[in-house]
């Protein structure tokens, strides 16, 4: 993407965010208390990388930062996604399926603050097409969003299914693991029987030659 | 490639002053004519001229600067101050911008509307030329000059001032129209730069002639890979040039060793 484009985009969802952030001023104060602080995301599918700066007005996202960061979170942006919107299942998400480097305490803190925000974002769409307007598209992107995951989690489910029982191009996860079982057993027997015929070849070895 | 002609015996330098050749003694005084008569109206006519995108150009500049709190930054020909205000907020109350700009109408305009948007005690404003920059040596951690360097009669004295009073491992943005490569923008874009925009200057600043001189100044500046060459030569190291909107403008980013 051209960086004049990608500049204009990250300027439209600071924006944005700065825009809802004024309408929570508690989450917005307690977000000041990082001024001066950057963080990296790094979404590794699909690939993009983007940094925000915590400001004493709110937050600063751009492409390119310069100077030391704080933390930096990698992962899938589906994932890094999660992390943003669900509040029930962020931790786990945050523990299993994204990196973390640098001041992860920061990181913490950051997640904290998001987790406890009540970003209202009807209200901030509601205040350019009305209430009415805004709670459908609001209702919309939620049951958007939902329905993205139900349709991710059965394509998985289902390409797995049709790999495993129609084709039968891949085992299932069972029969591995069995097979992975008779084969550290098989590997344990070999083991065992070498160190019986090395025991039993040493006394010939030992034994004095005769002519 | 600054355009300027060495004389030959008897004769003074000249420069380019949009298509016309002048003598190096006038170029100054030309431009400050054109900028006396846009400054009133110069955001208007940014925003048109532009779209609005040279406030995204801005912005990658800001971007690229690595400005942090305490810092010292010079913005050269920083007109009515749209990276100043930007700067003053990242360097801090322990940090300190200076708005340069060699006609004082602009630095007036600049002035009076940073002033307005409350910002103040780490701004100054100084009247002063690219080419002599009044300022102790190794004096800044990062200077900039947005559309700016194309009017500066001496371009490479421009570039070793801005290396002097810049602190080793200071870095040099320079925001500038700049050549396209791709054939259709190119033409698209003539046809913009000497229609539109003398148009547009008639209507709103009721002088067509200062925007035909932009757009001749814009098609006499130094391209790319010429501009980068000149940041070399004047001792900048790790130089480097981002194309923006295929290449009508470009920045170019250097650091003193």
């Amino acid at each position: 993407m051209s960086i004049t484009v990608n500049t204009a985009l990250y300027a439209a969802m600071e924006k944005v965010v700065n825009e809802l952030l004024a309408l929570d001023p508690l989450t917005q104060q307690r977000l000041a208390h990082f001024s001066g602080e950057t963080l990296c995301i790094q979404s590794t599918q699909p690939k993009l990388t983007f940094y925000i700066s915590f400001t004493l007005q709110g937050i600063s996202l751009h492409s390119h930062h310069e100077i030391n960061l704080t933390a930096c979170i990698t992962g899938e942006g589906i994932h890094l996604l999660r992390l943003l919107l669900h509040k029930s299942t962020a931790d786990n998400t945050l523990h299993e399926r994204l990196q973390l480097a640098g001041n992860t305490d920061f990181i913490m803190a950051v997640h904290h603050v998001i987790q406890e925000s009540e970003l209202d974002w009807e209200a901030l769409i509601a205040k350019l097409t009305g209430p009415l307007l805004a709670h459908k598209v609001t209702n919309g992107l939620k049951s958007g969003l939902h329905w993205l995951q139900y349709t991710r989690l059965t394509l998985q489910q289902n390409i797995t299914e049709y790999l495993q029982e129609e084709l039968k191009e891949l085992p299932p996860r069972n029969a591995v693991e069995i097979f992975q079982e008779d084969l550290a057993q098989l590997q344990s027997d070999t083991e065992q029987l070498e160190c019986r015929l090395a025991r039993l070849q040493k006394p010939f070895k030992n034994a004095p030659q005769q002519d | 490639m600054s355009g300027n002609n060495k004389p030959s015996d008897g004769q003074q330098n000249t420069t380019h002053f949009g298509y016309q050749q002048v003598k190096d003694s006038e170029k100054a005084k030309l431009v400050a004519d054109v900028f006396h008569s846009v400054a009133p109206k110069y955001d208007l006519m940014n925003d048109l001229m532009s779209m609005g995108i040279h406030r995204i150009w801005k912005r990658f500049t800001i971007e690229l600067s690595g400005v942090r709190t305490g810092n010292k930054v010079l913005d050269i020909a920083g007109g009515t101050g749209d990276l100043t205000l930007k700067f003053a907020n990242l360097v801090g109350v322990d940090g300190q911008v200076v708005l340069a700009d060699i006609n004082d109408s602009m630095l007036k305009v600049g002035r009076d509307r940073l002033i307005d948007r409350g910002v103040c005690g780490n701004v100054e404003y100084v009247q002063a030329d690219a080419e002599k920059l009044p300022f102790a040596d190794n004096t800044f951690d990062c200077i900039t000059i947005a559309f700016g360097l194309r009017n500066v009669t001496h371009k490479e004295e421009a570039l070793k001032s801005m290396h002097r009073v810049l602190k080793p491992g200071g870095r040099l943005l320079i925001l500038e129209f700049s050549k396209t490569n791709n054939p259709i923008m190119s033409k698209m874009y003539d046809t913009y730069s000497f229609t539109v925009l003398p148009l547009l200057g008639k209507l709103i600043t009721r002088d067509s002639d200062s925007y035909r001189y932009l757009a001749e100044s814009i098609r006499m500046h130094p391209d790319q890979e010429t501009l980068e060459q000149m940041m070399k030569d004047a001792g900048f190291v790790r130089t480097s040039y981002h194309n923006m909107t295929g290449g009508i403008v470009a920045l170019h980013k250097g650091t003193k060793p």
